[in-house]
């Protein structure tokens, strides 16, 4: 009988950029079995919210996750108005919808990058993360940041997106076209990561039904669940759009409606900013007068899959129970089915697949490292650069 | 600057996000592994003084409540402009 | 199948085992039943209506330990909770972990937090807490006080 060797993989390790201890237990090359241990993560969020008013909950739960972060707000959004009956204005939707999809795009340029990077394929981790600056510099433009954007509130969001703004977002979107067509030929064309992910790391159907699991993860072995369509919120039923799925369940698979997704995200975007030239500017708010007593269930579909947040209110300004399940707490579980079987090097990827996002599961925002892949620059010329780059966008010029 | 994959190769400690009673005992853990001197940076506002989870019920004190701290580096998240700042000024201070 | 109608079969079916049921809007539905009736009334939602499970919550009030097990029916929009109050001194409620891995994590959580025990949950062991709060603490509970003692001079 050969021997059982034990690899943990963290808490600490260089590989994942958040904490979570996961142990294979593996027999030569194959892992065997997998334990993990979290904890790490915990914050309490879901009793300080107890502790915050409505519209202070709305930067708790922001920071739950950093690439996240839109989702866990709209769901909470779309919970309390199911309990106090609000119907937003249609600006609002657009704007909901806007901001949600964006961060989609921004989510899955990063996992693109992640997959690449722990793939060995560092070019694609370059490209990806670069052409996700104009994305991150979008939001700096309309929000005030590149993560954690308050742009919701209980009756709608904080924020405008004026119109004059939108032609700057349109060259975004175009550029963001090409260079989506630049990166999902370079990755699904390449026989290399063909070979790499193809067939690897495989959940069926069954396997998906049985855990539950949500999102990308699930619509690529073939079960179609998509918040947007099946529970339709904000600006989702205005446009169209369509449920991207694929069959075979493989790391490949899960790329796959990852980058076809984006497509349709631009989509969105792009009929998103053509309703909001036919809505008036500034009507982004109803008026609440109170979240009576009541329950709400809210759900939101974060580019990891459905976000549910489930709120008991008892007529006061804060939460009795704020109940917060993220994709990831269902979808980290499979790493028990598409992980056995599997060689250790191939298991790093089969987790990444399911993109993993361990603040969601825990309930923790930790502030999401940006790995910028720096040049080594002297001080003056960092702080120049930083500076320069300030006023850029200070004057709404993206070009 | 270079990621590396020990803690007994680097110079510099990176600790962000807040720390809850969990991840205290691996910090002091990996302070103690660190070959001194090592720099320490506390980046974030959870890093800085647990930012909005400082009330929370596993919370286990800002980073410079367990291990001396070198730089902060606030924000929520910080930007890339202020990270680059407080890296800059930690070079300059040694 | 709508709404309307799913409920009628499940009148149909558990009849009086249904304490009541809450129909907030024709996507929101909330059944409140006895804990003995879990099992069979998750089997029925999972196996032959097609539902999936969410997840599950679960509060300390002065009823008890209230715990809502979310399902969704996807095509329909439909999310409907199943409500049940547990025993105040001891919480305990068959686990729906061996029915599938979805209750697996949570119900775990669940244990930990407020300490409902989950009767032949295949490993009910600590999820989160370990290290983060002391034994048979359980943050998540509440002190209620029943009687407010009078003010000592």
């Amino acid at each position: 009988m050969s021997k059982k060797t034990i690899i943990p993989v963290g808490p600490y390790h260089p590989l994942q950029e958040e904490p979570e201890l996961f142990k294979l237990y593996c027999d030569g090359e194959i892992v065997k079995d997998v334990k993990w241990e979290t904890g790490y993560n915990h914050r309490g969020i879901e009793k300080l919210s107890e502790s915050k008013t409505y519209d202070e909950v709305f930067f708790l739960v922001e920071r739950i996750c950093g690439i996240c972060s839109t989702s866990h707000p709209f769901a909470f959004a779309n919970a309390v108005e199911e309990i106090a009956g609000i119907e937003i204005t249609d600006r609002a939707k657009y704007i909901r919808s806007f901001i949600g999809e964006l961060e989609r795009i921004h989510s899955h340029l990063l996992w693109v990058g992640l997959a690449g990077h722990f793939l060995g394929y560092n070019t694609v981790f370059m490209w990806a993360w670069k052409y996700r600056e104009p994305v991150l510099d979008l939001f700096e433009m309309i929000t005030g940041n590149r993560n954690s954007y308050a742009m919701f509130k209980v009756g709608g969001v904080r924020r405008d997106i004026e119109n004059n703004k939108i032609p700057s977002i349109q060259k975004v979107m175009d550029e963001l076209k090409k260079k989506t067509d630049l990166i999902t030929g370079a990755v699904m064309d390449d026989p290399v990561i063909h070979a790499r992910t193809k067939g690897v790391g495989v959940l069926t159907k069954e396997d998906i039904i049985d855990f539950a699991a949500v999102g990308p993860t699930a619509r690529a072995s073939g079960v179609a669940i998509d918040v947007r369509k099946d529970d339709p919120y904000a600006a989702y039923p205005l446009v169209n759009w369509k449920v991207i799925t694929a069959e075979e369940g493989d790391v490949f698979a899960k790329a796959k409606v990852r980058l076809l997704e984006m497509y349709e995200s631009i989509s969105i975007i792009e009929q998103c900013t053509e309703g909001l030239k036919k809505e008036k500017e500034g009507d982004i708010t109803v008026k609440v007068k109170e979240i009576p007593e009541g329950m709400g269930t809210g759900r939101a579909e974060a580019p990891r899959g459905e976000v549910f947040h489930f709120v008991i209110s008892d007529g006061s300004n804060s939460p009795v129970r704020h109940k917060i399940r993220a994709p990831s707490y269902t979808n980290i579980a499979t790493f028990k089915k598409s992980c056995i079987g599997q060689t250790i090097s191939d298991a790093t990827i089969s987790l990444a697949a399911v993109d993993p996002c361990y603040c969601c599961t825990e309930r923790l925002a930790s502030v999401y490292d940006i790995h910028k892949g720096e040049r080594i620059m002297n001080a003056e010329e960092l702080i120049k650069a930083s500076v320069d780059k300030t006023r850029g966008l200070q004057k709404c010029d993206l070009s | 600057m270079l990621l590396v994959g020990s803690i007994r190769h680097a110079d510099v400690l990176l600790v962000n996000g807040s720390i809850n009673q969990k991840d205290k005992v691996r910090l002091l853990e990996i302070y103690n592994q660190a070959p001194k001197p090592i720099l320490v940076v506390a980046i974030g506002a959870c890093g800085c003084t647990g930012g909005i989870f400082a009330e929370g019920n596993t919370f286990a004190g800002p980073v410079d409540n367990i291990i001396p701290v070198d730089a902060y580096i606030p924000g929520c998240p910080p930007k890339p402009e202020a990270l680059i700042a407080g890296i800059v000024k930690l070079i300059n201070k040694s | 199948m709508d709404t309307e109608k799913i409920i009628q079969e499940l009148k149909q079916k558990f009849d009086s085992d249904i304490d009541s049921v809450l129909i907030s809007s024709n996507k929101r539905v909330t059944v409140h039943i006895n804990p003995d009736l879990l099992l069979s009334m998750a089997e029925y939602l999972l196996q032959t209506l097609g539902f999936r499970f969410i997840i599950a919550s679960a509060l300390h009030t002065r009823k008890g330990f209230e715990t809502y097990y979310h399902f969704s029916l996807d095509n329909k929009s439909l999310i409907l909770n199943l409500h049940v109050i547990l025993d105040k001194k001891n919480p305990e409620i068959e686990s729906l972990a061996n029915m599938m891995e979805a209750a697996n994590w949570i119900e775990r959580e669940m244990h930990e937090l407020l300490g409902i025990n989950f009767l032949h949950h295949p490993n009910q062991e600590k999820l989160l807490s370990e290290g983060n709060w002391a034994e048979g603490v359980y943050p998540y509970r509440k002190n209620f006080i029943d009687n407010i003692p009078e003010d000592k001079e």
